[in-house]
């Protein structure tokens, strides 16, 4: 349970960084419209983002609500304002 | 129309529970420069736009503020969960326990509740986005007392991301008052406002 809880926890850091720097470069290109630098590192974190999540699905669950699915995991917690030390109890 | 997704923006871990820290930061939630006023300020102006572009900044400004209000929340849950009612006796806490327990309720750190007469949505292009850079100077000065009164490094962690997005947001905004400026008449801005004059 431990050892599972950490490689969520990473993951989810993994989605977190790679989000987080394609929605701070959306910011930046929605008044820099024309900046391809930014729209490359956009794309590129975006790519990386959608690696993660897939990987983060596969072993916990839904982080959107899926496109196709056998069991509704949907409303599976953790929520993300559960930490660990909560959900490892 | 919005799509939920299951994961804090950025994460909250808190180890060590402190009602005195909750009794503060609340104002963060239902405050005057709390982060439900400012979704609701940026994503009810933004209807009212006539520039494209600066619909889109407030768009995602907003958009981005409701997951502020969501890492907030969890934070408030995390510093008041598992407590017991010694510890929440002489915290400060026990004035909004006794209407919340410990349930998230937007309130300001005064205990005054939530209201939208906190912000504005002028219809005009210049006092709303003149607003939006003062709210965001308002809110990064309240993280700056938050961070000056709480001492715990996993909470002043996430209060100092908060406190960078403020900052972030306050320079795509006068990005955007300078493209709003470009499409308006250089030799009088007061002359005419776009959101309604045509």
């Amino acid at each position: 349970m431990q050892r599972m809880n950490l490689n969520r926890e990473k993951l989810m850091k993994q989605i977190q960084v790679y989000s987080f720097a394609a929605h701070d470069a959306q910011l930046y290109l929605d008044s820099h419209p024309n900046s391809k630098c930014a729209l490359d590192y956009y794309l590129k974190h975006k790519k990386l983002e959608k690696r993660a999540v897939a990987e983060y699905e596969a072993s916990f669950g839904p982080i959107t609500i899926p496109n196709e699915a056998c069991t509704w995991e949907w409303v599976k917690g953790p929520w993300p304002w559960q930490n660990d030390k909560e959900w490892g109890n | 129309m919005w799509q939920y997704e299951k994961k804090l923006q950025y994460p909250v871990n808190i180890k060590n529970p402190n009602p005195k820290y909750a009794q503060i930061i609340v104002s963060q939630l239902g405050g005057p420069d709390g982060e439900i006023g400012a979704s609701l300020r940026y994503l009810t102006q933004r209807i009212a736009m006539p520039y494209s572009q600066i619909t889109g900044i407030l768009t995602d400004i907003g958009t981005e503020e409701l997951a502020h209000v969501e890492m907030v929340s969890a934070i408030l849950y995390q510093l008041t969960k598992n407590l017991k009612p010694a510890e929440i006796e002489n915290s400060g806490f026990a004035t909004y326990f006794v209407d919340h327990t410990t349930g998230i309720y937007p309130v300001a750190a005064s205990g005054y509740p939530y209201t939208a007469a906190q912000f504005q949505s002028k219809g005009d292009v210049l006092a709303d986005l003149h607003e939006d850079l003062a709210a965001e100077q308002k809110a990064r000065a309240t993280y700056d007392n938050i961070l000056r009164l709480v001492d715990d490094p996993d909470v002043c962690d996430a209060i100092k991301f908060l406190r960078a997005r403020e900052i972030v947001h306050y320079q795509r905004f006068a990005e955007a008052l300078g493209i709003a400026q470009d499409k308006m008449d250089s030799k009088n801005f007061y002359g005419y406002n776009p959101a309604f004059d045509k």
